[in-house]
């Protein structure tokens, strides 16, 4: 039989574990980089070398899974030329680099896989990974609308090491971009500073319309008047 | 002005030729150094067509290849002997350009020295060799463009109607000429006549030998490299080098005037409405030029040219260079103070510097400066119009002026 006094501290002990393995959580960062329509989005996850077992030459790789809306693209040919450079490889459907959000009709979500290693710090293992994204057109409303880009799926897949936090499930996904051979890869739960990201884009002002289209008709059909006009009063000087 | 009495157009085909392979060089440099390429964005276009080209399959296989089969037949060493093949094949139309410009000064009696400064106007300007250095195909048109003129102004009917059909067939833009050309050739023995302009136009409207031949050649030759393309390439090759440019409605932002018009009312219903309207002024305007000047073939596809692009639904720099290879051809029988040139020359750059500020707060900032960059685009609007009535004063057939610097 327990006396409430040790009730108390097995509840307290419980709780302070349970703290504990809240703090050891991995965290995610996000931020999108830049301004305007050409924008880079930049990910950082970090995982407390705790959550593994570590053994003797432990490496790691992390995937992430993006679920990016079509209020944006990325342009594959752009990732090929970068994806070096920023040390990832990726995964990624060929979109229309043109169309504006609002008759990119085949899909509202577009899915793209990011592969990249994970470096091993003195207390943690980290993965920095900022890839281009571009932002498409969006129907005219009042100077800006809003879309948000939701946090990505964190995978990760270890040698000589086991991972001991939380994992969410276990995917079979191809081991590189590169070929077919599936790996086992760990989804794993992580914190983040944001649940997803808000992004503004500036769009026409409606309010704009009838100054517009008055104005621009205005100016075009009365310069090709005034050409025409031009064009029969100029006799052609012979010399 | 020494400078030019000095040297002939040899040389200054070699410094423009010396220019280009410098720059193809420094963009090398910067392409393996820098993150930002100097290559163009459609040079890997050309290429990676080029390469399914190579493999025996569709160029159209390549997203975004938007031209005739032609460009990645002809740029497959860019695969098999050097990446830069297809920037040398674009420096060497930009020289033969040049030399094109010269060749027609001289042909219109445009003294010596005069016709190496229009040369040089092209040879010599870095926008046209940036643009072919960094590997865009504008220069290919350029040349198909010049040198119809040059044929149909010599009436050398047959090459005249292959080249010109061929330049058709890679951007469809010079169908723009086809009125002013028809109306141009007269027949063998053919005398001026009298009567009033509305006689003299039926004369010209009139069927004869060399416009029936004109016709029949340019389109055979047009309907041949269809042909050909459908039956290897087909759906694909119609949509990608005719109909997607005929039916382009990019609403991002671009030079055009129209551009955020056309953005505001793209899904209201008056879409359709608005769309036709703003293709009337172009119309009345090329319509008006083909047949006004249609004795002045240099300075009717100019004007033509110039029209089409100022009053087109979409606009971007590089369509500027589909006029600025015509002028210098033009520019000899303009009769206009230099103050008045280089004013033109200064607004025409400076509006559309205006244009680019507030095209990048929108595109690098994410303010929303769609007004502005209408307003500025009403801007360079209407110094084109102006530039395009003092070219229509100042011109002279057969006059040789004092100004030849405009661009």
């Amino acid at each position: 039989m327990f006396t409430t006094v040790e009730n108390l501290i097995v509840i307290f002990l419980l709780v302070c574990f349970e703290t504990s393995i809240a703090l050891q959580l991995p965290t995610l960062q996000r931020k999108l980089l830049k301004d305007g329509f050409h924008r880079e989005l930049q990910t950082k996850v970090e995982i407390p070398l705790s959550l593994f077992t570590k053994r003797e030459g432990m490496q790691c790789r992390c995937l992430y899974k993006e679920f990016l809306p079509s209020s944006t693209y990325v342009d594959t040919f752009q990732l090929k030329s970068v994806s070096k450079h920023l040390g990832f490889d990726y995964v990624s459907p060929t979109l229309d680099i043109e169309k504006p959000e609002f008759q990119e009709n085949t899909f509202s979500i577009y899915s793209i896989l990011i592969y990249t290693e994970l470096h091993i710090n003195s207390d943690s293992v980290i993965s920095n990974v900022t890839f281009p994204i571009h932002l498409r057109y969006h129907l005219p409303a009042t100077d800006y609308r809003n879309f948000s880009i939701m946090n990505p799926g964190v995978l990760i897949q270890c040698k000589n090491a086991n991972y001991i936090g939380e994992i969410l499930r276990t995917e079979q996904i191809p081991c590189s971009p590169k070929e077919d051979i599936l790996c086992k890869w760990n989804l794993i739960k992580y914190n983040s500073n944001v649940n997803e990201l808000l992004v503004e884009v500036p769009v026409g002002n409606t309010n704009h319309t009838v100054l517009v289209v008055i104005g621009t008709l205005t100016v075009t059909f009365g310069s090709c008047l005034w050409i025409v006009y031009k064009v029969f009063n100029t006799k052609i000087k012979q010399s | 002005m020494s400078f030019f009495e000095t040297i002939g157009v040899k040389t200054v085909l070699v410094i423009g030729t010396v220019l280009r392979v410098c720059l193809i060089l420094y963009g090398e440099w910067q392409d393996r150094t820098q993150i930002v390429k100097y290559t163009d964005v459609d040079y890997y276009v050309f290429t990676d067509a080029a390469e399914f080209m190579t493999k025996g399959q569709s160029p159209y296989l390549r997203p975004t290849y938007r031209y005739t089969p032609l460009l990645a037949w002809l740029l497959q060493p860019n695969i098999t002997l050097t990446p830069l093949f297809g920037k040398i094949i674009f420096i060497f139309c930009d020289i033969i350009t040049g030399y094109l410009i010269y060749l027609l000064c001289i042909s219109q009696k445009v003294q010596e020295k005069v016709a190496v400064i229009c040369s040089c106007l092209w040879l010599l300007n870095p926008v046209p060799a940036t643009v072919s250095s960094r590997g865009n195909a504008e220069s290919i048109m350029a040349v198909l463009v010049l040198l119809s003129l040059k044929l149909v102004q010599e009436n050398k009917v047959v090459l005249a109607a292959v080249i010109y059909a061929t330049s058709v067939h890679v951007k469809i833009y010079p169908a723009v000429y086809a009125l002013q050309i028809y109306l141009y050739l007269k027949p063998e023995s053919f005398k001026v006549g009298s009567g009033n302009s509305v006689s003299k136009l039926t004369d010209d409207l009139w069927p004869n030998k060399r416009k029936c031949i004109f016709v029949c050649v340019a389109g055979g030759t047009f309907l041949a490299l269809t042909g050909t393309f459908y039956y290897w390439y087909g759906w694909d090759f119609l949509h990608e080098t005719y109909l997607y440019h005929l039916t382009r409605r990019d609403i991002r932002h671009n030079f055009s005037v129209y551009f955020y018009m056309l953005y505001l009312t793209m899904v209201t219903e008056h879409t359709l409405v608005i769309g036709l309207l703003s293709f009337i002024p172009q119309l009345i305007l090329m319509v008006t030029f083909s047949i006004k000047y249609r004795q002045e073939t240099a300075l009717c596809w100019f004007l033509n040219t110039f029209v089409f692009v100022t009053f087109n639904k979409v606009c971007t720099s590089q369509y500027f260079l589909w006029y600025l290879s015509i002028l210098p051809v033009v520019i000899p029988k303009l009769y206009m103070s230099y103050s008045k040139a280089t004013t033109a020359a200064i607004c025409w750059i400076s509006s559309q510097g205006f244009w680019l500020l507030f095209a990048y707060y929108l595109e690098f900032e994410g303010q929303p400066t769609f007004l502005y960059i209408w307003i500025a685009g009403v801007l360079f609007f209407l110094v084109n119009i102006w530039i395009m009535a003092i070219i229509i004063e100042s011109y002279k057939p057969n006059h040789i002026s004092h100004v030849k610097k405009i661009k």
